[in-house]
């Protein structure tokens, strides 16, 4: 791993007006990196990631925005929109993605901003996309599982007309990943031509470009595209396998002879497996209920990681269904660094979800707490807009900045 | 102009980290597929279209993407590539940690050749860790990763998503880190290996379990869709998530203010949860009668976030897709067009995505070939001997 490198964002400035997971992960990876992510907010319109729990910090809000600095501004105020005016003027990537038409109506849409700072890379994103005649409306991540077919084919084969449901927030994260991506791209873009770009996703249009290859096929084969739950067509077993321990389960996938060869032997090679009718890859597909009915047995007997460790010892591609308390105790996790720990007042120390990536010559991200709302205020109004302590008094006082104090020692 | 015009790209990845190279070429990179000469493995994933043989899997990930074959098991194939490699500014590959070594081309020796080389390997565990030589699949990522523990009915095993959602994350992860590595290069001169995790890329999307587990202690369990209720409607369903007062106080408007709703203890989101067996039948009779599109439209205007559960086809074919261009027509195979996904970004309001079919197995060898010098008659002897 690349350690005493310099952090290669470090020197951006970005302006991060993200609110839920999308905008404020691609803040987020920006910060990891070393640039300098103001995460810029008011009182009077908090980001509900902070409002969700009563105290304005919580374990995803800290996660989501670590590293950042935060700046309290009411953009409201006419004084306040002149301030965040000014930090768009000397700024490199501005992050946004509230509902349709709010940065327009505050004065911050991607128009004016371009002509505050042409160079500006700008990333926003909402659930509809800001054309179209649904572009009007709101919802989370979760919203974008009905419309954009994800949640009709997420599901049970034989339930297709009682939808499965999940509660993961994807594809947020994702759409994180994404922006900051197309953020990226835009900086190096500008590298040469000196301009700016307007880089946006619709978030259930991202969802949507996903399964892009079933809907090839349902625009091919009307009607053909269906649920198809743990199964594939590629090899049996293929699915999900319960364990011994309450609600634990493996995933297993047997793909080729070998690795069918491989689970007989680590089951003693049983006799309903030596059957002749499944003795090739389609006679395995064909009766894959058979197989896995005798699997089960197997299987819950012992705990999922015990059902891993021995297929993949096989070289059969096993994965235990992991939930969190999985990924704070994984030796892999350990051993690769992802658990990255953070003192956050006043939650204590948290571990935090590490890199997905290393490189030779990168530098790791160190995690730095995330801010309460207005805690940088000061030290930026200080450093950005060259104000003094009693200019700095009199915008509080006005309702133009919002500062956090810490609370008296009691 | 594009982003990302410039950019050479060589793309050995297969099946899990398609998607990577998909992304860079939609944006400008000039892409450089290279298969083995049989073709890769995901031509051979499904689903398929009609015909029973051109995978749409591979279709899809491998738009605007030049192809050329090599069999790197072969010396001089393998020198070959070394060959290729100090022409581009990224090489992305998804083989198993040690594989290019065993070929005598590891990453350490790509650079050697070319110090500013970008290789980005995209694997199901990492370069690194006790389960770096662990099998994969697209499930098995997706459980590890956690995503699929919260997915499914309480009472009912948990159930993966469609597509390939987990190989698919980390292609998108690959293509920022991939960036991320190319734009310290643009400032240092010196490229670098990056080691990209599907585990980990899908663990990165585990909506801050891992934090909020390190604080509290408890872990979140499979429940349908939860907090995120669905709701049927005459014709189907609607998701209505009903987060903050004002969505509440909107909900309550729209129902004619139903005295049995009417405790303003209800206006907080805990309260509703811990209280939704009183609420929920409300709901269900309110929208019994009425149509999911109608539902979504009304509450949408009533600033309710509803969305409306569409199948397949409706998602092609609604006024919002269609207005927005979600899907384009697109030749992926000769005689063989069909809707296809239109990109998942727009720049300057123009859509980037697919242009340019898939390419063949080596369509582009003698182009891409002869771009780094090699002549008509070495082309011949490497094809007699079936490295390309």
């Amino acid at each position: 791993m690349g350690q005493g490198e310099a952090r290669p964002l470090s020197g951006l400035r970005v302006l991060d007006f993200g609110v839920g997971a999308v905008g404020v992960e691609v803040g987020r990876l920006f910060a990891d990196y070393g640039a300098d992510v103001i995460k810029v907010e008011s009182g009077t319109a908090p980001d509900f990631m902070r409002a969700i729990i009563p105290g304005g910090m919580n374990a995803s809000f800290a996660s989501s925005s670590r590293s950042k600095r935060s700046l309290g501004v009411n953009v409201k105020t006419r004084r306040g929109l002149e301030l965040v005016e000014r930090l768009i003027r000397d700024s490199d990537v501005m992050i946004e993605n509230n509902g349709a038409g709010v940065m327009e109506r505050i004065g911050l849409g991607s128009e004016r901003v371009r002509a505050l700072n042409p160079r500006m890379v700008y990333f926003r994103s909402s659930l509809p996309g800001s054309r179209g005649p649904w572009s009007s409306w709101i919802g989370y991540g979760p919203s974008t599982h009905p419309v954009s077919g994800l949640q009709w084919l997420w599901n049970y084969p034989e339930d297709a007309d009682r939808p499965a449901g999940s509660t993961n927030i994807f594809p947020d994260h994702l759409v994180g990943r994404l922006g900051a991506f197309a953020a990226l791209a835009g900086l190096i873009a500008r590298e040469r031509s000196g301009r700016g770009v307007v880089a946006e996703a619709a978030q259930f249009e991202v969802a949507a470009q996903f399964l892009g290859d079933w809907f090839a096929r349902e625009s091919l084969a009307p009607g053909s595209v269906r649920p198809r739950g743990n199964a594939s067509e590629r090899g049996a077993p293929w699915g999900v396998y319960p364990c011994a321990g309450e609600d634990e389960w493996c995933a297993i996938c047997v793909r080729s002879e070998a690795e069918w060869q491989g689970l007989r032997a680590e089951l003693g090679d049983p006799e309903w497996a030596r059957r002749p009718e499944l003795a090739t890859g389609l006679g395995r597909v064909r009766h894959r209920a058979e197989i896995d009915e005798h699997l089960v047995e197997w299987t819950r007997e012992l705990p999922p990681h015990d059902v891993m460790r021995r297929l993949q010892a096989r070289g059969i591609a096993a994965g235990v269904v992991a939930h969190a308390h999985h990924h704070l105790v994984d030796p892999h996790l350990a051993e690769r660094g992802y658990h990255l720990l953070v003192e956050q007042k006043p939650l204590g120390t948290l571990v935090l979800e590490g890199p997905a990536f290393h490189g030779s010559a990168l530098a790791e991200p160190v995690a730095r707490p995330a801010p309460m709302l207005g805690e940088h205020t000061r030290e930026l109004a200080r450093e950005r807009f060259g104000m003094s302590d009693a200019e700095i008094d009199a915008l509080v006082a006005e309702g133009v900045l919002e500062e956090w104090k810490p609370e008296p020692p009691a | 102009m594009r982003l990302l015009d410039g950019l050479r790209v060589l793309d050995l990845a297969d099946e899990k980290g398609e998607l990577c190279g998909r992304l860079l070429a939609d944006l400008g990179a000039d892409v450089v597929r290279l298969e083995p000469p049989a073709g890769a493995l995901s031509r051979r994933l499904p689903p398929f279209a009609p015909d029973g043989r051109t995978s749409l899997y591979f279709a899809l990930r491998n738009a605007n993407k030049r192809g050329i074959t090599l069999d790197l098991a072969t010396a001089t194939g393998a020198a070959l590539l070394e060959r290729l490699a100090v022409h581009f500014d990224v090489l992305v590959e998804s083989h198993a940690p040690g594989f290019l070594a065993r070929c005598g081309v590891a990453p350490e020796k790509l650079l050697a050749d070319n110090p500013a080389l970008v290789v980005t390997s995209i694997t199901d565990f990492g370069q690194t860790g006790p389960y770096r030589d662990y099998a994969g699949t697209d499930l098995v990522g997706f459980a590890m990763g956690g995503l699929l523990h919260r997915a499914g009915a309480a009472s009912r095993p948990p159930v993966v998503a469609p597509g390939a959602l987990a190989y698919d994350s980390a292609g998108v992860t690959a293509a920022f880190a991939t960036l991320l590595a190319y734009w310290q290069r643009l400032r240092t001169g010196r490229g670098q290996h990056v080691d990209v995790s599907v585990m980990e890329s899908v663990a990165n999307l585990s909506d801050w379990q891992l934090p909020n587990h390190s604080q509290t202690g408890q872990v979140g369990h499979r429940d349908g869709a939860g907090i995120y209720a669905l709701y049927p409607c005459a014709d189907g369903f609607v998701r209505m998530i009903v987060l903050v007062a004002h969505h509440w106080k909107a909900l309550l408007a729209w129902m004619g203010n139903p005295p049995e709703l009417a405790d303003p203890a209800f206006e907080q989101f805990l309260v509703r949860l811990l209280r939704r067996p009183e609420i929920d039948p409300h709901i269900a009779r309110f929208f019994a009668d009425k149509k999911k599109i109608d539902v979504a439209r009304e509450a949408q205007a009533r600033g309710i976030p509803v969305t409306p559960l569409l199948e397949p086809g409706e998602v092609i074919g609604n006024e919002h897709t269609a207005a927005r261009g979600t899907f384009r027509g697109l030749e992926l195979a000769p005689g063989l067009e069909a809707q296809v996904a239109s990109g998942f970004l727009e720049l300057d309001g123009k859509r980037s995505g697919p242009r340019e079919r898939a390419p063949f197995p080596g369509e582009h060898n003698a182009q891409v070939f002869g771009e780094i010098g090699l002549r008509e008659a070495e082309l011949s002897a490497l094809r007699a001997q079936a490295v390309i």
